[in-house]
């Protein structure tokens, strides 16, 4: 199986980790990851603060690139580059189809393959957090119910994952506040965890770069309570038993601990 | 400055946003004042708020509007207006885009290093974050080599220029 795929700037630099644990996941999976050939910035953030219309061309020209992958889709895990270049194509009836890692890991033929390679019988009590890109405005979020979407949530139940719900998790993490005003970040981010924390979540599991640098920087900083935030994607690769994930987890500021602690007591696998 | 479809007119104080928003709290002017004075064409009074510049773009307050009042879209341009403003209010936050964007018209793609550094050294803090840098270079998240170069970086970076160049004219 083959797909597109638009890393953006944030997973080849802070966000590395959701970037090696979605191609480790991939990998395992039978996924065949096509880069976009010379993929440029796609829009967001700055470029479309000061011209929308120039944030536009700039995400067209990324879909048009990636006409030379010859796949249908392309996979984008950061939220902003997700919405930006979904605008683009949505406005543009581009041929190539912009999908989200949340949507694209949720898809019943990628679960059962998910569920298929289990390796944990336990697990810590997981709080989805979707943030805002993913689910607003309701439209073009992948179809996610923007006051309550549940996508992973039902993911989890499928695999047989512990979850709670809890009230923020369509709150805004602070954004781009966390580099221009790392105080107030603080502040939503830290409300964030506590929320999760109200219900006993042990680790915040999330599908944007950005979403996971402010709740990483508020637990590492004390900001907010001492709970972990995972990648989607790390948490897949460490439910599916690849130890190498691991090592991406210990990247993150706030370190999760208990995930390291289980896996390695965990003998290696085979296949 | 044109606001049709905005849909201000709509706006009925509801105070639906403002409720939703994450930063109204810390506002001088809440979501739901903004888009008052927006109907009375006030618009110089809501430049000079730090409001709109607090604004993360959660766009809660749009997504909730029951009467489709673009209001995040309404704040976002509210802050292009003030491209060409010295100093005052969002200051700091034309500086970072500028700064972001001058890191993606260097190789195409941004370098996280290059935007942040060009933003302290602008802000004249070259080095707030210093700890922070320090802890996620260590942690291999902060790569020191800059990204791959863009075979065409030029003829993207005459595009974003040309546009911040534009918005500043016409601001």
């Amino acid at each position: 199986m083959k797909i597109a795929y638009y890393p953006g700037c944030s997973l080849e630099g802070s966000a590395r980790e959701y970037d090696r644990s979605l191609k480790l996941v991939a990998e395992r999976l039978g996924i065949t990851l096509v880069e976009i050939p010379d993929w440029h910035c796609c829009g967001a953030a700055s470029a479309e603060e000061v011209d929308p219309e120039m944030a536009e061309k700039l995400a067209g020209a990324n879909l048009d690139k990636g006409l030379a992958v010859e796949a249908e889709e392309v996979l984008v895990p950061c939220a902003m580059c997700w919405q930006r270049l979904k605008n683009a194509a949505r406005r543009s009836d581009h041929p190539l189809r912009v999908v989200s890692a949340v949507e694209f890991f949720a898809r019943p033929e990628i679960r059962e393959k998910i569920r298929a390679q289990s390796r944990r019988e336990a697990s810590p009590l997981l709080a989805a957090y979707y943030g805002c890109l993913l689910v607003r405005p309701g439209f073009p979020a992948g179809d996610m119910n923007p006051e309550n979407p549940m996508r992973m949530e039902e993911l989890f139940e499928f695999l047989g994952l512990p979850w709670t719900d809890f009230s923020s998790k369509t709150e805004c993490c602070g954004s781009h506040l966390v580099l221009t005003n790392p105080d107030r970040a603080s502040q939503l981010s830290g409300r964030i965890l506590e929320k999760a924390a109200e219900r006993n979540a042990e680790v915040v599991v999330t599908a944007c770069p950005l979403c996971h640098a402010n709740l990483d920087r508020a637990a590492w900083s004390g900001r907010g309570p001492s709970l972990p935030t995972l990648y989607l994607t790390e948490l897949l690769g460490w439910y599916m038993g690849i130890e190498e994930v691991a090592e991406e987890m210990r990247r993150h500021l706030f370190s999760p601990d208990a995930f390291f602690i289980e896996t390695t007591k965990e003998e290696s696998f085979n296949g | 400055m044109n606001w049709s479809g905005y849909n201000v007119e709509y706006c009925y104080s509801c105070r639906k946003c403002t409720n939703g928003c994450l930063m109204g709290p810390a506002m001088d002017l809440k979501p739901h004042q903004i888009v008052r004075l927006l109907q009375e064409g006030k618009v110089d009074e809501v430049l000079q708020s730090e409001a709109i510049w607090l604004c993360t773009g959660c766009k809660m307050c749009s997504e909730r509007c029951p009467n489709e009042v673009r209001i995040w879209e309404s704040l976002a341009a509210l802050r292009r207006m003030s491209a060409s403003a010295d100093g005052g209010p969002g200051a700091g936050e034309r500086q970072f885009h500028k700064s972001f964007l001058r890191s993606v018209r260097l190789r195409g793609r941004n370098s996280e290093l290059v935007a942040m550094g060009l933003y302290n050294l602008r802000r004249g803090t070259p080095f707030a974050d210093l700890q922070l840098g320090l802890a996620m270079w260590r942690k291999g998240k902060l790569p020191l080599s800059l990204p791959r170069k863009v075979r065409n970086r030029s003829e993207l970076s005459r595009l974003i220029r040309d546009a911040e160049r534009e918005h500043k004219e016409q601001s």
